[in-house]
């Protein structure tokens, strides 16, 4: 059945067995006469209800409303008691199942084959809270949260302007999850959009539960270790990302909201950067560049150095290292695989505990991997503070998304240098190097090698418009 | 294709088999070595090598082995040495003078030549390097030490100059038939900087010592912040000293009209008063010119004195005038490059000094 019949007795039992185990699925019959025909049936999910709304609003009024005995009742009754309430009618079954899991009530009329449907959503939702991923020290404290209606508020309450566009979409076989796109009608690029709506549309997944799901399938490169896509908790890097043209998606049931295009420069960003004077913003950015290259790069030099190329130290540094070298068991290799290893396990378990006991852990992880690693001549001091520093750097940067794949290219560099040394190292690099140029994100180079995105770099002038920076026609990156 | 990419890198990880890997605790650091001529083989090699240890400060252990060359005498070490000798970390090497009269470039050849070795390790001339290197026992860092005392000495003392072996290696190949190196002695327990040495191509002929090596600072090193004292003006028993500071040096070397080897020589400092036991006021413009003139005049003494050395004594340009003359006018230099020797000594030389006081030292 696809379209409701003129039969209320068969439309009721159609939606009774439909929804059969359904149990929070309330049925409701009204008929206050006792009069066969004459009945008008309420359904709804009372979980994501206000039950209390549909008590006193609905029902009462209606009973107030309710045509004599012996008068036919129809729908023409719900705009005598909701003169002003948005209410619509539907025969479409599928559009009314949904519509009654997003908390809407379904009246159903003797010999109609239209439904009416009012809306007494409520969902018991997070409070809009500091964003956990994103804090800073200046700016504002407001994070997007679980429901796709707050967190489209948020943003249309710092944009409250026509150009602003919301487009809804429902992705999803089964979940028919809300998914907004939201951008600027005057500044987004109208290919990319374009590119975005369709890309979209062709997602074939069944059910989505983070906006995670559907950025793999709406990278260009998804195996790629470096990520396209930048997402942000926070409503207020949205909007200024949407100013400059890019386009935002922000799925229901997800706090985080995806950026598009995104570029390698923005992860390295952080909202603050705009917030606070200009030079603590340029220099930022210097240390997290440096912050980059230490998390990808020190054990794998390290190892180099101590390795292969002693002779590049100062005396006094290669004794000492020397020194401390003596007596563990381990080659400088498979010390840096160990305590990276340890790291991690440490890392890994600590993010996954609940608060009172991440803290255990990280005392005893601090213990074994600071003291009792060199005292057991596991580990030598210099390679605990290389460690330690790199684990420092890998967090000094501001998405965790762009951390991962330095993560992981960590321990393949750690392993071309154990090989072939600072050589291996270099070859590394130009490889990584030649990956990332090679990246585009629709339509828009990766690793943007201009002047002009330099100075952007360094906060020395406003982003520019996404148009301007647009290298690659539609055709050439599909 | 991808599958060949990752079959690639796989092999090119694995043939190189970690080649010239070493890890640290398998190296034993050499610190400095000294070369001396040994009666029954060609070389006797006093090495001093640091053994890394745990809980304390490394101790600098010195062996002695023997050999026909300095290759056959290193990889001798390992009769005694658990460890590899690694050479990059030598920061000194020590010539016996009766060694270096017969050349020091084959000595030096190991040095340059073989791989990881860095080409900034002083090489010095002593008398006695076994001597040196045991009384050096007992610092940390024996060779660093040596090292550092003789860059003192030319910057601050304006003594020698820091003769690293790319140094020595650029004056051997250079045009300059002369080479000069660190000299070291061991005055007591200590070993000290005391002059130069002068050689011809590479064979040892002598040292240049106190005024004359200061001489030969003044003429010759880049920078220099050397004393000079003079007496005072009203007094003769009374001393004055200056610290020279800024230092330019203009050169010009031609042959001239008559076929003589000429040089104009133009230097100019900048002087800093560092002790005065005069009475006079010294911050009238008059008195300071006048100090000025009796510095121009001693700076050229010292100068001329080691010129004259270089001209009568040694009869050898140690100073790199025949270079500056093959750099400037290189066909001039070739009609007098095979007489160069008799050329230079009789060449005439003139010194001109410019002194200037910018730092009166005023006290009250």
């Amino acid at each position: 059945m696809e379209k409701l019949s003129t039969s209320l007795e068969k439309n009721f039992k159609f939606f009774q067995q439909r929804l059969n185990h359904c149990e929070d699925v309330e049925f409701r019959i009204l008929n206050p006469y006792k009069e066969k025909g004459n009945e008008i049936i309420f359904m709804y999910c009372e979980n994501i209800i206000d039950e209390m709304m549909v008590f006193e609003s609905l029902f009462e009024k209606i009973i107030q409303h309710y045509p004599k005995k012996n008068e036919k009742i129809d729908q023409s009754i719900l705009k005598d008691v909701f003169p002003t309430t948005s209410i619509f009618f539907s025969d479409d079954v599928q559009e009314i199942m949904s519509y009654l899991f997003y908390g809407f009530c379904i009246i159903l009329f003797p010999d109609s084959s239209k439904a009416g449907l009012v809306c007494y959503s409520k969902k018991s939702f997070r409070q809009v809270g500091e964003p956990q991923s994103e804090v800073v020290i200046r700016g504002p404290r407001e994070g997007f949260v679980e429901v796709i209606r707050t967190n489209i508020a948020m943003v249309r309450s710092k944009l409250p302007n026509a150009n602003l566009k919301v487009r809804l979409k429902k992705i999803g076989t089964e979940s028919k999850t809300f998914t907004a796109v939201i951008y600027m009608e005057n500044k987004a690029p109208l290919d990319t959009l374009q590119k975005v709506l369709t890309r979209l549309d062709e997602i074939d997944i069944e059910s989505i539960h983070e906006s995670g799901s559907i950025e793999r399938r709406l990278e260009e490169h998804p195996f790629s270790l470096f990520p396209q896509i930048v997402h942000t908790e926070r409503p207020d890097k949205l909007v200024s990302d949407v100013m400059e043209g890019r386009i935002a998606i922000i799925v229901d049931g997800s706090p985080h909201a995806l950026i598009l295009p995104s570029t390698f420069k923005m992860f390295l960003q952080a909202s603050e950067d705009y917030y606070e004077r200009y030079w603590l913003g340029a220099t930022l950015r210097v240390v997290r560049i440096f912050a980059f290259l230490i998390a990808l790069l020190l054990p794998s030099f390290y190892i180099g150095i101590t390795t292969f190329h002693l002779e590049m130290l100062p005396t006094e540094l290669a004794l000492a290292i020397a020194m401390q070298k003596e007596g563990t068991p381990f080659s400088s290799f498979f010390e840096a695989l160990l305590m990276e290893v340890f790291f991690e396990l440490l890392r890994e378990a600590g993010i996954r505990l609940p608060m009172p006991v991440g803290s255990a852990i990280s005392i005893v992880g601090g213990l074994v991997i600071g003291d009792a690693a060199i005292q057991a001549g596991i580990a030598s001091p210099a390679m605990v503070i290389v460690v330690a520093l790199t684990g420092i750097a890998s967090f000094a940067i501001p998405k965790y998304s762009f951390a991962i794949p330095l993560r992981i290219l960590r321990f393949g560099l750690m392993i071309v240098t154990s090989f072939l040394g600072l050589f291996g190292l270099m070859i590394a690099i130009i490889a990584i190097f030649i990956h990332i140029t090679s990246l585009s994100s629709f339509g828009v180079p990766y690793l943007e090698l201009s002047f002009s995105s330099f100075k952007e770099m360094f906060n020395f002038v406003r982003p520019s418009q996404l148009k301007n920076k647009i290298k690659y026609k539609e055709s050439e990156y599909q | 294709m991808k599958l060949f990419g990752v079959f690639a890198i796989f092999t090119v990880l694995i043939l190189s088999s970690c080649a010239t890997r070493e890890e640290v605790d398998k190296l034993s650091l050499i610190s400095a070595v000294g070369i001396e001529k040994n009666p029954d083989s060609d070389y006797k090699i006093i090495i001093q090598y640091l053994m890394p240890n745990k809980s304390q400060e490394p101790i600098p252990v010195t062996k002695e082995v023997e050999g026909l060359t300095i290759y056959e005498a290193n990889k001798k070490l390992n009769e005694f040495l658990p460890r590899k000798p690694y050479w990059s970390h030598n920061s000194v090497i020590l010539i016996s003078e009766d060694m270096a009269k017969d050349g020091v470039r084959s000595q030096l050849d190991f040095f340059r030549r073989d791989t990881e070795m860095r080409q900034d390790m002083l090489v010095a001339i002593t008398e006695n390097p076994s001597k040196i290197l045991y009384n050096l026992q007992k610092q940390q860092l024996p060779g660093e030490t040596l090292k550092l005392i003789a860059r003192e000495a030319s910057e601050r003392n304006g003594l020698g100059e820091v003769s690293t072996i790319h140094k020595v290696y650029q004056n051997l190949f250079f045009k300059k038939p002369f080479l000069t190196i660190t000299h070291i002695l061991l005055d007591g327990e200590n070993p000290r900087i005391d002059g130069v040495s002068i050689f011809n191509k590479d064979k040892y002929i002598t040292t240049i010592k106190e005024d004359e090596a200061k001489g030969f600072g003044l003429l010759n090193l880049k920078k220099n912040y050397s004393s000079v004292t003079i007496n005072c003006l009203d007094n003769e028993n009374r001393k004055i000293t200056f610290e020279l500071t800024n230092k330019k040096k203009r050169t010009d070397s031609f042959v001239n009209n008559l076929g003589n080897f000429e040089i104009n020589l133009s230097l100019e400092f900048d002087a800093k008063m560092a002790e005065n036991y005069c009475i006079k006021n010294m911050w009238k413009p008059d008195t300071i010119k006048e100090l000025e003139k009796s510095l121009n005049k001693k700076i050229k003494e010292l100068a001329t004195k080691t010129i004259e050395h270089s001209q009568k004594n040694v009869k050898i340009d140690y100073f790199g005038f025949g270079n500056l003359l093959y750099l400037n006018n290189p066909k001039e230099w070739k009609e007098i490059e095979g007489e160069y020797k008799n050329v230079y000594k009789n060449a005439n030389i003139k010194l001109k000094i410019k002194t200037r006081i910018t730092q009166s030292g005023a006290v009250h």
